[in-house]
């Protein structure tokens, strides 16, 4: 493994660890930006495959903007452990690399919540967010009718789009009421853009004719190696499924998604303190107003610290960039408090309106109603809630052992996919708050690394044969 | 007594014998002692088998352990084979035979001379040249110039330990107490008092297991000073995988362990250390060590870079100084024993937490124990 | 797989878009140079890209490497498709998912 030393290392290239870089880099630190993706943007500014696809304006600016700076860029780089102090082991197709800084902002952005429902790992239904992927930076759509459902702006985004590139949507089903949306309008007002965005998408899903189903979720796929039809429930305020009202749609795509989780997994092996965030339904590392950690050297930013939008992780980026800058020494306690000022007024101005987006998605108790017995929750492992609440009723109370008793979340995707829906099964099974029943042990590598990569070229002579012990 | 013990509530009634720690060891001694008719309770900080009884890497190898433990492991082996009637759960228990391979000429010197010895306490190990190991495992590699035979070597699913062991306990009668972490040992002349942040136990003897936790435990209870080395294995395992290996694989240098599990993922271990801190509990892997570790299992068995490593771990195990076991009195005292340090512990631990329980019901152990008192210092305890 | 018309399509922007060629099982499939392999897969139809445990197909899900539902055999590595960009030439084998 080669290794590099920077001043700051930031994980993650998307709104909020673009604008760190470019701040603490911009302040004189020697920055690298260590990111999965062949290009910078994140999700939100993903960069199109093709010049013929519009990306966002935002996402062209970032891109020019960090080729012009001096920040070292290192995409297409997965991120596989990070020792404190810090030490980031990374994984590229050439070969597996460490890099290493005093000092690390993580920006790791949002995994999508996907609840199952029987047939969701049929191959053709995807997430929401992938779906937006593939639309935007791929220009690619599925041909037949596609059923949208779940909750957020994502939904109405993936329909519109669809839409757009002249595709059939079956219908979309909507957790949220219209209600849920107008009682937020007073915070989406201070953000005219947005909710201009909002209703465009809502007024050319209409104009297509397309069926919205408020209050309604995705019950059951059918199709065995596609997609053939899906059935459609009505759901109650808690969001379960009705038991009556259902109808079935012919549909060959379902794209489906519930809101967002925090990606926390490399604060949380880090031993960063974490808190209870009501709108992910999850646990988020704590920052403080300047967007340190609880831990030394460690700064957070972005909608892995808590939804809030990419506006709000831009300034939030921007901000943790310079207090690293300032914790490093490149600049004094008065010109940090002179620059952070405005930053922490235009982050907090930002994340008003992103949680109230975020609030209007935040999970409700019946949302876990449409995970059937014979639903595969671990799609790696094939394990289904049945066998889920088997093993609670034998005794797992805690996640970790629920994951020994049913192998769930021992697969490739580790429980990234699934954990979060698993855990809040295991809660309800013993009446509990999600809370109750612990945390995923975080293990390292944080992406499965293939061992080819990761060991090069050898002989045996250069494996170290370290004396650990009289044998 | 003091007031602040007397002021602490009571967490259970009183047992015949508290045990600390909630490890194999712990498990088996408490089941021993409950089967026999004590009434015992068992303490943990964390779940059952949570440390390195249960994130090991569920190799049951005879022909990996020292010599002078030859014996023990062959008992050892024996429970496993009879899991499924006394814990109830085989765990997944496979006797596939192991080779143990050295890649050097001075590798296979010592090879030759520590197995030779091993054999000789009655290990049935047979050293193969490079072409039958092959044979023996057609997965390996032409690295190999020799290697050890040993047809009882097998394993089992470590993970799966903690639940048969809470069901196993649970029938037996013993009060399991888990998440429960143990503030400290009062010894008194009518019995012990175990202070825990949920209560107090009191028994009128203590079983300390406490694994890498037992010095610390030992010193605070009895004053009494062994060292214990905090030993922070990795273990890594890999995704699922066509068959590639069907037997487990150790190597002369005793820094390999491997084997494919029956639903094809394989697990790399052979004692390679993270970083690890019994006093908090922190643990992580090493990033380098776990690439040398790779490094030789794929030098060993090359299909394996193919494979994708989907998890890796470390478990703190606790060492004595001469890599013996701690298992019998606690010294100068007959109201408290210690049963720790056994590495190998997955493989040996059931036997030698038998024997120490027979010891504590007064029946004489059907091998000898390992007096922890060969470790005091003459002017110490 | 397509058999009953394309499951997948593309914009129309990408029409003059250059194009590589991928072998995919062992046969040829055409791809816009830049896009992910996942997304090239898709657009040719290929929508179960692995299986699970019980033998169940699979397919994308999250497109950014989390979901790990995406991984097929690439140039000999097993990788999630959604992260590899498509290459001339490029051998690819959907049929390598299984355990023993």
């Amino acid at each position: 493994m080669s290794g590099r030393d920077f001043d700051l290392l930031v994980v993650g290239a998307g709104p909020a660890g673009a604008a760190a870089a470019l701040e603490a880099a911009g302040r004189g630190l020697k920055v690298g930006l260590v990111d999965e993706n062949a290009a910078a943007g994140g999700q939100v500014h993903r960069a199109p495959a093709h010049p013929g696809l519009n990306g966002t304006a935002e996402g062209a600016a970032l891109r020019a903007r960090l080729a012009a700076s001096a920040v070292v860029h290192l995409p297409g780089r997965s991120v596989w452990h990070v020792a404190p102090g810090f030490s980031v082991s990374c994984l590229s197709p050439g070969g597996s690399e460490r890099l290493s800084a005093p000092r690390l902002v993580l920006a790791t952005g949002t995994v999508e919540r996907i609840v199952p429902v029987p047939g969701a790992a049929t191959p053709g239904v995807i997430g929401l967010a992938a779906a937006t992927i593939l639309l935007k930076a791929h220009g690619t759509h599925p041909a037949g009718p596609t059923v949208v459902a779940g909750v957020g702006p994502l939904v109405y985004a993936v329909a519109a789009g669809l839409v757009g590139a002249g595709a059939a949507v079956a219908a979309v089903a909507d957790l949220a009421a219209p209600g849920d949306w107008l009682r937020r309008l007073p915070a989406l007002a201070t953000r005219p853009a947005l909710l201009r965005q909002g209703v465009g998408w809502m007024a050319r899903i209409r104009a297509a004719r397309v069926p919205i189903l408020f209050r309604h979720t995705i019950v059951s796929i059918t199709g065995e190696d596609r997609v053939a039809a899906v059935r459609l429930a009505p759901v109650d305020a808690g969001w379960r499924p009705r038991p009556d009202g259902h109808r079935t749609v012919t549909a060959s795509a379902v794209a489906m998604g519930h809101g967002l989780i925090p990606a926390t997994d490399i604060a949380a092996a880090l031993g960063a303190a974490l808190r209870d965030d009501a709108d992910s339904g999850s646990r988020v590392p704590v920052t403080d107003a300047v967007q340190r950690s609880s831990v030394e050297g460690l700064y957070l930013a972005g909608d892995g610290t808590g939804l809030a939008g990419a506006e709000a992780a831009a300034q939030a980026g921007r901000l943790a960039g310079l207090t690293a800058a300032h914790d490093a020494g490149a600049l004094d306690d008065a010109t940090f408090h002179r620059a952070a000022r405005p930053l922490r007024r235009a982050r907090d101005r930002a994340a008003r309106v992103g949680r109230a987006v975020a609030a209007a998605m935040a999970p409700r108790p019946g949302l876990l109603g449409q995970v059937t017995g014979d639903t595969v929750v671990c799609r790696c492992e094939d394990v289904d809630r049945a066998a889920i609440e088997a093993a609670a009723a034998a005794g797992a109370r805690d996640v970790n052992q629920l994951k020994s008793a049913t192998r769930c979340g021992m697969g490739p995707c580790q429980g990234r996919l699934c954990g979060e829906v698993a855990a809040g099964i295991l809660a309800a099974c013993h009446g509990v708050d999600r809370g109750a029943v612990g945390r995923w042990t975080v293990r390292p590598p944080l992406r499965p690394v293939p061992m080819e990569t990761l060991l090069g070229d050898f002989g045996y002579a250069d494996i170290p044969k370290p004396t650990f012990e009289p044998r | 007594m003091t007031a602040a013990v007397s002021q602490t509530q009571s967490l259970d009634s009183p047992a015949d014998t508290a045990v600390v720690g909630g490890g194999i060891m712990g498990c088996v001694v408490a089941h021993r002692l409950a089967r026999a008719g004590q009434r015992v309770v068992l303490v943990d900080r964390q779940g059952l088998c949570m440390a390195a009884s249960g994130v090991n890497a569920g190799t049951l190898s005879v022909q990996i352990k020292r010599e002078e433990l030859i014996p023990y492991a062959l008992r050892g082996l024996d429970l496993w084979r009879t899991a499924g009637d006394w814990l109830g759960d085989d765990l997944g228990f496979r006797e596939v035979g192991g080779l143990a391979l050295a890649f050097t000429d001075d590798e296979a010197e010592t090879l030759t001379t520590r197995m030779t010895a091993r054999a000789d306490r009655g290990a049935p190990i047979e050293i193969v040249g490079p072409n039958r190991a092959r044979e023996l495992e057609p997965g390996l590699s032409a690295a190999p110039v020799l290697a050890s035979f040993c047809p009882v070597d097998g394993y089992a699913g470590s993970y799966l330990l903690g639940r048969a062991m809470r069901r196993a306990l649970a029938a037996a009668g013993v009060r399991v107490h888990e998440h429960c972490a143990v503030d400290r040992i009062v010894p008194g002349g009518s019995g012990t008092d175990i202070v825990t942040d949920r209560g107090t136990l009191r028994a009128a003897r203590v079983a300390i297991c406490g694994g890498a936790w037992t010095e610390a435990l030992l010193s605070q209870a009895y004053g009494v000073d062994i060292p214990v080395t905090c030993r922070v294995n990795q273990v890594a395992v890999t995704e699922r995988m066509p068959q590639t290996v069907r037997r487990v694989i150790g190597a002369a240098t005793g820094l390999l362990t491997l084997k494919q599990a029956a639903n094809g993922t394989v697990l790399i271990g052979g004692g390679w250390q993270g970083r690890g801190d019994p006093e908090t509990g922190a643990h992580d892997i090493l990033p380098e060590n776990l690439v040398g570790n790779l490094r030789l299992a794929a030098h060993a068995v090359p299909a394996l870079r193919g494979a994708r490593v989907v998890r890796a771990w470390a478990g703190l195990e606790g060492s004595a100084p001469d890599g013996l076991p701690l298992a019998g009195p606690v010294p100068g005292r007959d109201d408290a024993y210690v049963l720790a340090c056994v590495r190998g512990g997955f493989t040996i631990g059931p036997y030698i937490a038998q024997l120490l329980a027979d010891r504590i019901l007064g029946r004489a152990p059907e091998m000898p124990l390992f007096d922890p008192a060969r470790l005091v210092a003459p002017d110490g305890a | 797989m397509s058999a009953d018309g394309p499951l997948w399509v593309r914009a129309p922007a990408l029409d003059v878009a250059p194009r590589c060629v991928l072998v995919v099982d062992g046969v040829a499939v055409s791809a816009v140079a830049g896009e992910c392999l996942a997304t090239a897969l898709a657009a040719s139809g290929r929508l179960a890209l692995g299986v699970s445990p019980a033998g169940r197909p699979r397919g994308l899900v999250c497109l950014m490497g989390t979901c790990q539902q995406c991984v097929a055999l690439v140039d000999g590595r097993r990788r999630p498709t959604c992260l590899v960009a498509v290459r001339d030439g490029m051998e690819v084998w959907l049929t390598d998912g299984g355990g023993p």
